[in-house]
């Protein structure tokens, strides 16, 4: 069977002419990590924790050397890998895992109020059981101040789980200073790497992380693989989500499977080769996107910081356009207004609204994800379709006729009927 | 790797189904949350999946949850449901381990359920109770008889699990009649990858979920969906119900007869009760399982001592010594499990190894009571 994974090239009919600009939510997989994969699914199919036969060790060691590539990309050591079945669970593990085993101790988290749901979700749920939460502002560029941080450790403070990048907006947080702070307090560090892998540098040791959760798909690597970091140095206990076999240094019972781990393996053996070249790349596409809109385009907004972000994240907001309306124009264009497991709910995005975009642009916001496989010429398409779909929906709109007279919308007192 | 392998119940071969439908499912792009049309044909592959899995048990799509495998699974019911929980003293590391304060029901000598146990521990205490006892056991291939536990548990109002990780695609059980509240079941244990699993949910209860985030798979289990995982659980599901595994059997027990007529002194574990097709776990005299399992590797033969644990140490089953087995002859056994693909010129193979090292070690013990 010949295959490829330009998605383009294997596209259903459905899909034809279809730009994929949403990386954030999934990538596809790097057809180099689909032909290291496929040896997996059939050839080498033992169980990577039967030692009693080479099938088991062949499986094992494609394993392990997996692991030392998923190592290899944010300088740790391969005995500080787990595997597991995505950021999500990473993520989870991270917190609940600290959290219950230290809560004789200590019962104080800190994050953010923009981290990602499965972070937010999982605190909130520790919350209810009696642990104690603190939620991190974030400036209108969607940055934190180191002073809050400071500011909010005390005592019992176990665990600070702060993002390295935001998957809305693209936000890069400042890693090394809130490793040295945790460091300095001695307090924990987790970061949810899901959208950093790969796209910035990361070494755990020069920024003092102490936990580091990846996902196997947003680096275009396979879906339902991910990885914790769990530092070894000084040591970081943390209790079980999942008991069973004891697999994963008793971190995370259940059989691996050899296929997904050596997919997230060469997933990030090839980030790490090439990440410098291409997130230039990137930048130079994402930037001609940019300028091109806002030259063509006026009052639109970039929501984030302009500078400490990832270049192949846009998240723009169109005055005076109706959100929903934007996404049907566009529907040529697979973009998202939000994260993709809350997009299916058309409520603003909760990122948008804490670096205090107001609910109309926050409505018409659209995240644009340029990646390793975005073509200029897409771009260019993307453009004529976006330009073209902004300009006549405002040209319907009595708000933005209004806005083009003078007239102050915000000031406007509407007439309840 | 010109081997035999006969340790199909540690994992087993990707069906050709299962990987037609990983290959198709690689190609498609998009996160089958996304609202855009990448996402949604992600979506209905996922669901078609689904849908694969839910006619498998006569039950609704919206009853399978998916999971990392069958340890998620068993974690994700035996922590999440509120109250006391009784299981047996033969379950997977997945279930023991995950209920570390739960009641444990004896076995009998033949590795069943001891029904009265059952029954006084049901009686113990009126307050919610789960019932976990697996369908059949991964190292002797014995069959519980669920019809019985579910039955007898239901009077006493308790909900019924059941890791049917084993029995799945080797039995021709109706699950539907079977009643079960909630079933794990893996998917590199039946051709699909390994890396996939799904709790089936017949009852609805409030069910603390283990993984938070995102909400997928309707708030019990978050994360993104394994697309080539769940596609490849969907086509071999539907592939193995079919399966036929008289042969199977046919050949198991010819190899089983063929081991006691050369051995009258061997013990078959479950021998005398219903046992998967598939699955032979027998205590040769005088030889331990690391010998025996080494043996058969230099030999070209996968096989293994017990389950496939994550210590790579062969160590004492709690399967057979819950069954009342005692030492040598616990230390001495061996698990042989069969594929529906397994010939008979392999079987034959299998034995003719294990004359040669039976025999070895007979001569060895004779020299050395001769000197």
């Amino acid at each position: 069977m010949t295959y490829t994974c330009n998605p383009a090239a294997n596209q259903q009919s459905t899909l034809e002419g279809q730009i994929y600009l949403d990386y954030q939510a999934t990538t596809p997989c790097d057809p180099r990590v689909l032909e290291k994969m496929l040896p997996y699914f059939c050839e080498v199919f033992g169980n990577p924790h039967s030692r009693s036969h080479p099938h088991g060790w062949l499986a094992e060691a494609a394993v392990d050397q997996a692991r030392e590539q998923v190592a290899s990309i944010i300088k740790a050591d391969p005995r500080e890998i787990i595997f597991t079945s995505g950021a999500t669970e990473s993520n989870n593990l991270a917190i609940k895992g600290v959290a219950q085993f230290n809560k004789e101790k200590k019962n104080h988290i800190i994050t953010v109020v923009t981290e990602h749901k499965c972070v937010l979700d999982t605190c909130r749920h520790l919350e209810q059981e009696g642990f104690e939460v603190t939620y991190l502002p974030v400036d209108t560029e969607g940055l934190i101040n180191l002073n809050d941080l400071k500011a909010a450790i005390k005592e019992t403070t176990v665990l600070v789980s702060i993002m390295a990048v935001n998957n809305e907006i693209g936000v890069i947080q400042p890693l090394a200073d809130i490793g040295k702070i945790c460091r300095a307090h001695g307090v924990l560090f987790h970061t949810d790497a899901a959208q950093a892998v790969g796209k910035i540098p990361l070494d755990v040791e020069a920024l003092n992380i102490d936990l580091l959760s990846i996902s196997g798909h947003k680096i275009y690597g396979p879906k339902g693989i991910g990885a914790l970091y769990v530092r070894r140095r000084p040591r970081v206990r943390l209790q079980a989500l999942i008991n069973g076999g004891g697999q994963e240094r008793g971190m995370r019972s259940g059989t691996l499977s050899p296929a997904l781990c050596v997919g997230l393996g060469e997933a990030c053996a090839i980030a790490e080769t090439e990440m410098t070249d291409e997130q230039a790349r990137i930048k130079k596409l994402a930037d001609k996107f940019y300028n091109t809109v806002m030259d063509r385009l006026p009052e639109v907004f970039l929501n984030g910081h302009r500078i400490h972000k990832v270049p192949g994240n846009l998240n723009l907001s169109f005055a005076y356009v109706e959100g929903e309306s934007l996404i049907m124009g566009i529907k040529k264009l697979s973009v998202s207004s939000g994260s993709a497991c809350t997009s299916a709910s058309l409520e603003p995005s909760y990122v948008l609204r804490s670096i205090g975009v107001g609910e109309e642009l926050a409505h018409t916001s659209i995240r644009f994800g340029i990646g390793r496989f975005t073509t200029e010429a897409e771009l260019d398409a993307a453009l004529a379709v976006l330009i073209d779909s902004v300009e006549r929906l405002r040209a319907m709109s009595p708000l933005w006729e209004m806005a083009q007279e003078g007239v102050d919308i915000t000031k406007i007192q509407w007439a309840a009927h | 790797m010109n081997r035999i392998y006969l340790d199909h119940n540690a994992t087993t071969l990707l069906l050709p189904a299962a990987h037609t439908a990983v290959l198709e499912a690689m190609s498609q792009l998009g996160n089958a949350s996304s609202v855009h049309s990448n996402g949604r044909n992600v979506r209905s592959l996922l669901e078609e999946a689904r849908g694969q899995v839910a006619d498998y048990f006569t039950v609704k799509s919206s009853q399978i949850v998916f999971t990392s495998g069958a340890t998620e699974a068993n974690n994700m019911i035996l922590k999440g449901f509120p109250g006391r929980i009784i299981t047996s003293a033969i379950e997977h590391d997945s279930v023991l381990e995950a209920t570390k304060a739960a009641l444990r029901c004896q076995v009998d000598s033949e590795g069943r359920v001891d029904l009265n146990h059952l029954e006084n521990l049901l009686k113990e205490s009126d307050q919610p109770t789960l019932v976990s006892i697996m369908a059949a056991n991964n190292e002797t291939g014995v069959i519980q008889p669920l019809t019985d536990i579910v039955t007898m548990a239901r009077q006493y109002g308790a909900k019924i699990h059941s890791d049917a990780v084993q029995a799945i695609g080797k039995l021709p059980i109706k699950w539907s009649d079977l009643k079960l509240d909630f079933i794990s079941l893996s998917g590199h244990k039946i051709g699909a990858l390994q890396g996939i699993g799904a709790l089936v949910i017949n009852e609805y209860i409030p069910l603390s979920p283990l993984l938070r985030g995102g909400g997928q798979e309707r708030y019990y289990r978050s994360g993104t969906e394994n697309t080539i995982g769940i596609v490849s659980l969907g086509a071999a599901i539907k592939a193995c119900a079919s399966h036929e595994w008289s042969e199977t059997e046919h050949l198991r027990d010819q190899m089983e007869a063929q081991l006691l007529q050369l051995c009258p002194a061997i013990t078959i574990f479950g021998q005398k009760t219903r046992r998967l097709p598939n699955t032979s776990c027998f205590a040769t005299p005088g030889i331990a399982s690391n010998t025996q399992v080494m043996h058969f590797d230099l030999m070209g033969i996968s096989v293994s001592a017990g389950s496939a644990c994550s210590s790579g140490k062969v160590k004492i089953s709690p399967v057979l010594q819950a069954m009342g087995v005692k030492e040598p002859a616990l230390s001495q056994s061996l698990r042989v499990s069969l594929s529906p693909f397994t010939t008979f010129h392999e079987s034959q193979k299998f034995i003719d190894t294990w004359r040669q090292l039976y025999e070895r070690t007979q001569e060895n013990l004779k020299e050395r009571i001769a000197s």
